[in-house]
């Protein structure tokens, strides 16, 4: 599990209330409009996460070195995800997780996925928001949860492109099944390899930052 | 009979009982079964990848001196007279036979006394990835060795077996190689004359 | 942004070559520009194809790893109990894989051999593919094919997530995932279907799935003690899609099926429950 407590207090300034906090989050993706960063990682079967990437679109100078999201964020997204993790583990179980009916204040259609097939209940589609970011989800058939926060351009929501993103996941499931057939791997251990890495970030270029 | 005749007929003999006398597996089975006993070991051992090596050696050669049996039983072919025939029945027929691949037989030392089997194909070896540490040390398919060793003992050859290369450490390909030691007489039980 | 963190120098956006791989005591790693263009890092089991290729091997081969594995199990077991229980955990780490790789492959589109068998024999440098050899171009052999097949991997046409449309659902009811192990895998196993799926009359929380001749132990006289494995593969499979139980092997000859075989399965309470309260009765 991320080590969260040390970082905590440099994040969440005790003197500034939340909904300034969350403002301000946002408004460093308005300074760099050219910014859509995903946080992605594979949640484990102890919510410990076995594989993080960050992406950033090729949007900037050629071989400029993309913002990603700020420093002192970074720390925020394990800790959005890890609040979106409820909300799958209660889709986990749904006949038709990607219908329009939800818990709480997921209800009604504009924060769940319109496009989603209603068979395939792997991938969840659009499963929570945090300040205009969007948060997907897929899950495994051994359990593994991959999920991904979407920074996209900050005038209203981030829009999900269902088809990429559901390609996206497949393939990485694909590329986790693999990782699985190793008799070398262990379950729920983390992935180091670099060539898992490396086909993770090109399969992220293809298909969520062209 | 002329040796290549003679090689064309253990081919079509082991492609024969391959098709017609063999009940045959799902190989992913087969492949998974031995990543397991393999990766097992790998921890049982706590990574002393020699000791892991030995073992796997040591289960293939409990096979070997049984397998023997079961393939003589299914070929009805006679015994060997020397390598060069050794090589052919063990690529053409008993590869095929078991695992229903065809070696490479190459790298002749100049004494016809030594010999590789190329494993191009090694139904053992898919989906695996050696960690950092095991490539260098684990040969990862040796109970292949073992078996060699155990079953050419039955017929009275002692040979040393062992792999040359592994595609599975990084090398191009997988090597293993046959060196006979010497032929075991067949022993006189005492009290007969 | 008031204060820096400061971070491991590992993790400073120069320093980072894409070449190290997720560790996890960093966290995530940022893309670099022009990273995502390079080749990836040549791999074989990532560049080979999960697609069944139906490669066989013989009974016997199966059976004397098989009996040596037992063997050595054995060796190293204080009791029978222990016995079982090891036993069980090699089969258990097998099943846990085949959970996502017999879905994963059930969701290719039937269709889809035919048209990769023709990119196969069109790109690859062997003229002599064809499926009993089994040298189905997967990136072994001779350097130069290696090299073919792992640029011919690369272009991405291989994978099989690229051709599924929808993923199989996930089973969500104990009667579906059941019916998936009695089908799929025992078929993908032992190359049948079980020969019944059966649910107790006393307990809820049992079933059982019979197999009138275990493929692995028939060779072994006497006890039920090595269809453990068996067990584990069910368990694991079972476990990994979040249906934890227990399954141990039970010999119930009928008539003249002496080696007929009873794995029961007990699945843990709040599996019941959560059936009971999602689905129904």
């Amino acid at each position: 599990m991320v080590n969260l407590s040390s970082n905590m207090k440099l994040i969440f300034d005790v003197e500034t209330p939340s909904y300034k906090q969350g403002k301000r989050f946002r408004n460093t993706i308005v300074r760099n409009p050219s910014v859509m960063p995903q946080y992605f990682a594979i949640i484990g079967k102890k919510d410990n996460p076995i594989y993080e990437a960050e992406f950033t679109s090729q949007q900037g100078q050629q071989g400029q070195l993309q913002q990603g999201f700020q420093q002192n964020l970074k720390e925020l997204n394990a800790f959005i995800l890890h609040a979106s993790l409820d909300i799958v583990e209660d889709l986990q179980w749904q006949v038709s997780p990607n219908a329009q009916h939800g818990r709480g204040g997921l209800s009604g259609g504009f924060l769940r996925s319109k496009n989603v097939n209603n068979t395939d209940n792997c991938y969840l589609g659009k499963v929570d928001h945090f300040y205009g970011l969007a948060i997907t989800a897929y899950i495994t058939y051994g359990g593994m949860k991959l999920v991904m926060i979407h920074g996209g351009p900050p005038n209203g929501n981030t829009q999900i492109d269902d088809n990429m993103v559901k390609s996206f996941y497949q393939e990485v499931h694909e590329l986790y099944v693999k990782t699985l057939m190793n008799p070398f791997y262990k379950v729920n251990e983390p992935i180091p390899s670099p060539a898992f890495d490396s086909r993770v970030r090109a399969l992220a270029k293809k298909y969520l930052n062209r | 009979m002329s040796a290549p005749a003679q090689s064309k007929s253990l081919k079509a003999i082991g492609e024969d009982t391959w098709k017609n006398k063999t009940e045959k597996v799902n190989a992913e089975l087969f492949t998974l079964t031995y990543g397991a006993i393999v990766s097992q070991l790998c921890a049982d051992y706590d990574r002393d990848f020699q000791k892991v090596n030995n073992h796997l050696f040591s289960m293939g050669y409990n096979i070997g001196v049984r397998l023997v049996e079961d393939f003589l039983a299914r070929t009805a072919l006679p015994r060997c007279e020397n390598m060069v025939k050794t090589s052919e029945m063990i690529s053409k027929c008993a590869f095929k036979i078991f695992l229903n691949m065809t070696p490479q037989v190459t790298n002749w030392s100049s004494e016809k006394d030594a010999f590789s089997l190329m494993l191009d194909e090694n139904p053992l070896s898919d989906f695996v990835e050696l960690p950092m540490d095991a490539m260098k040390q684990l040969w990862y398919s040796n109970v292949l060795s073992g078996v060699l060793k155990g079953a050419l003992e039955m017929v009275q050859l002692d040979c040393d077996v062992w792999f040359v290369s592994d595609i599975l450490k990084g090398d191009p390909q997988t090597e293993l190689r046959i060196k006979l030691n010497k032929v075991l007489k067949d022993e006189v039980p005492i009290g007969e004359d | 942004m008031s204060q820096k963190i400061i971070l491991p120098s590992t993790s400073d956006d120069g320093i980072y070559t894409p070449s190290d791989g997720y560790e996890y005591t960093i966290g995530p790693k940022q893309s670099l520009p022009n990273e995502a263009n390079a080749t990836p890092t040549p791999s074989r089991i990532y560049s080979d194809s999960l697609m069944h290729r139906k490669q066989e091997v013989s009974l016997s081969a199966m059976a004397f790893l098989f009996q040596e594995m037992i063997a050595t199990i054995h060796r190293a077991s204080s009791s029978a109990q222990d016995f079982e229980t090891r036993l069980n955990g090699y089969g258990y780490g097998i099943g846990t894989r085949l959970v996502e790789l017999l879905n994963l492959r059930n969701s290719v589109p039937p269709n889809y051999s035919k048209s990769s068998t023709s990119n196969f024999l069109s790109n690859s440098s062997s003229a002599s593919i064809n499926e009993s050899h089994g040298s189905s171009g997967t990136g072994t052999g001779t350097i130069s094919s290696a090299s073919d097949h792992t640029h011919y991997h690369e272009n991405g046409t291989e994978s099989l997530a690229a051709v599924i449309n929808n993923m199989r659902p996930r089973d969500l009811k104990i009667l579906d995932i059941l019916q998936f192990v009695h089908g799929t895998m025992w078929t993908y196993l032992f190359g049948h279907a079980s020969d019944d799926l059966v649910k107790s009359s006393e307990r809820d929380n049992e079933y059982m799935i019979v197999d009138n001749l275990p493929m692995l132990t028939q060779f072994i006289p006497a006890g039920r003690s090595c269809d453990y494995f068996t067990c584990g593969i069910i368990q694991g499979f079972l476990d990994s899609a979040e249906f934890p139980c227990r399954v141990s092997a039970h010999s119930m000859p009928q008539g003249e099926l002496d080696q007929r075989t009873v794995y029961l399965i007990q699945f843990d309470r709040h599996v019941l429950e959560r059936d009971n309260l999602r689905f129904g009765p």
